[in-house]
């Protein structure tokens, strides 16, 4: 059961580790170190904080990480950790405007938007600034 | 001193039916870097599924994509029937092991015709193409629908296959099966086409795990991974062995997919051969609360949905993660040190959909 600050307690996903934000470096780190593969993130908008789940895969099993970022918190990308991590984090950050920072590649926020379009349209509560 | 060049690949090009662009950094003729743009089409999908009713998402799903439309209802319905939770009938999982192979035969069919058509073999194209009409034939007759078939629910399927249609399709795989036996050769055989293909775009087994590499790109390196694998639907109960190939270049992965044809006709009549007697779809009770993740194999690999749901007709948060998603950073990978006119066959031998990534 996972219960986040802001969200409601509900069952979790199976094989899911909670760590702190400040650790997820380092938990990935180890997921490289172990060869899984890097699936993807999925960020869900719990309200003070976004919920982080890192999606990977052991041979056909699959691992995944959760983080809870406040909504001003730095994440660090993992884009150098697993280069594959790039396209998503630039995702998460434009869709829900995660502050992820330190990608390997970084589209400044127009990947997927253009400068006419609302910001973070995935958020539930809009980011100001 | 040669100059740098950079040349914009895409968003629209003769080999791409979808917006992508690949920045390519050049020096004379050799790609020294290849950086990504989408976004042309994104269409909002999860924002949407977050506004509908949780069985209404069903025919939203299909929507993300034509080509695999089944696959994406199918992951989505498992993991809807894991949170009610609801047990699928027997009958309903085989059919849809039939439907979702019928689906992946049409795109590795369409797929083959397009790499054909990117080196320049247009008969080779309309061959394979003509050949997968057979099989869009049998989506029309045994859903009433070329493309998007909506046979998939929650709790199911929506309609039965008569026992004249299954014979019916028994019948068409013995022609499809001929055809290739026919334009596959010609494809993996032929003196040019291994020149063009042969040793092209390689991507080692441990750049390929390591990239996120998924579906047949990831086992045309030499990964024995298939989501089928699991055991969804009725896979856990038939025969089934994934298709690897080692050497990782274009040529490893032509040759995945056109074998993956073949897989996919054994695992159809399979599914016909062990079909059970009984009811197409259970009844779902409550509302999904919880959180999952299901996995499918798609034709072009691994096809994720994460579902978070709080026992409300909405869903708190549907997140998809289609195969072409997560053969991008591979692409990016192989293309410097290639030469400009192989870009389009080491694009395409990705088996890029667009309208997946963009969903």
């Amino acid at each position: 059961m996972s219960a986040p600050p802001g969200g409601a307690a509900l069952p979790d996903i199976e094989a899911c580790e909670e760590i702190e934000l400040s650790a997820l470096r380092a938990a990935v780190q180890r997921c490289r170190d172990q060869r899984l593969r890097f699936i993807t993130i999925t960020c869900m908008d719990m309200g003070e904080t976004f919920a982080l789940y890192y999606h990977f895969d052991e041979k056909l099993k699959m691992r995944h990480l959760l983080v809870h970022a406040p909504r001003a918190a730095e994440v660090a990308s993992i884009s150098d950790i697993y280069f594959a991590a790039f396209l998503v984090e630039n995702e998460v950050r434009e869709l829900f405007g995660v502050n992820i920072t330190g990608m390997a590649i970084d589209y400044h926020g127009h990947l997927l938007l253009t400068e006419d379009n609302e910001p973070t349209p995935m958020a539930k509560v809009r980011m100001e600034g | 001193m040669a100059l740098k060049t950079v040349i914009p690949f895409g968003p629209q090009h003769p080999v791409l039916p979808e917006p992508i662009q690949l920045k390519l950094v050049m020096k004379d003729e050799v790609v020294q870097e290849a950086i990504p743009h989408i976004g042309y089409v994104h269409r909002g999908i999860e924002k949407a599924a977050e506004k509908m009713d949780y069985v209404q998402n069903v025919f939203l799903v299909e929507r993300i994509c034509g080509i695999c439309s089944f696959l994406h209802a199918l992951c989505y319905c498992e993991a809807i029937e894991k949170l009610l939770p609801c047990e699928v009938p027997p009958r309903a999982r085989y059919l849809r092991v039939i439907w979702g192979e019928l689906h992946r035969l049409q795109s590795q069919h369409l797929w083959l015709g397009l790499f054909a058509d990117a080196f320049g073999y247009e008969s080779l194209f309309m061959e394979f193409w003509r050949n997968r009409e057979r099989v869009m034939d049998l989506f029309e007759k045994t859903a009433g629908s070329r493309i998007i078939i909506s046979t998939c629910c929650i709790g199911g399927v929506r309609r039965d296959i008569s026992d004249e249609h299954l014979e019916e399709i028994l019948q068409t795989l013995k022609e499809v099966e001929r055809a290739l036996d026919h334009s596959i050769p010609a494809l993996l055989e032929d003196y040019t086409v291994r020149k063009r293909i042969v040793g092209k775009g390689v991507l080692t087994a441990e750049k390929a795990v390591e990239l996120g590499a998924v579906g047949p790109v990831l086992r045309a390196s030499g990964i024995a991974e298939d989501t089928r694998m699991t055991g969804y639907a009725a896979y856990d109960e038939l025969d089934f062995k994934p298709v690897v190939e080692t050497a990782g270049d274009c040529y490893a992965r032509a040759k995945v997919r056109a074998l993956e044809c073949y897989q996919g006709i054994e695992l159809i009549r399979q599914a016909i051969q062990r079909l059970p007697d009984g009811e197409i779809a259970a009844r779902p009770r409550g509302r999904p609360n919880g959180r999952v993740v299901t996995r499918v194999e798609q034709p072009r690999g691994e096809l994720l949905y994460m579902v978070a749901a709080n026992g409300s007709q909405k869903l708190e948060r549907m997140r998809v993660r289609t195969p072409t998603f997560a053969n991008v950073p591979p692409l990016v990978a192989m293309l410097p040190g290639c030469e400009f006119a192989d870009v389009p066959v080491i694009t395409l031998s990705i088996d890029p959909c667009i309208s997946c990534t963009e969903r």
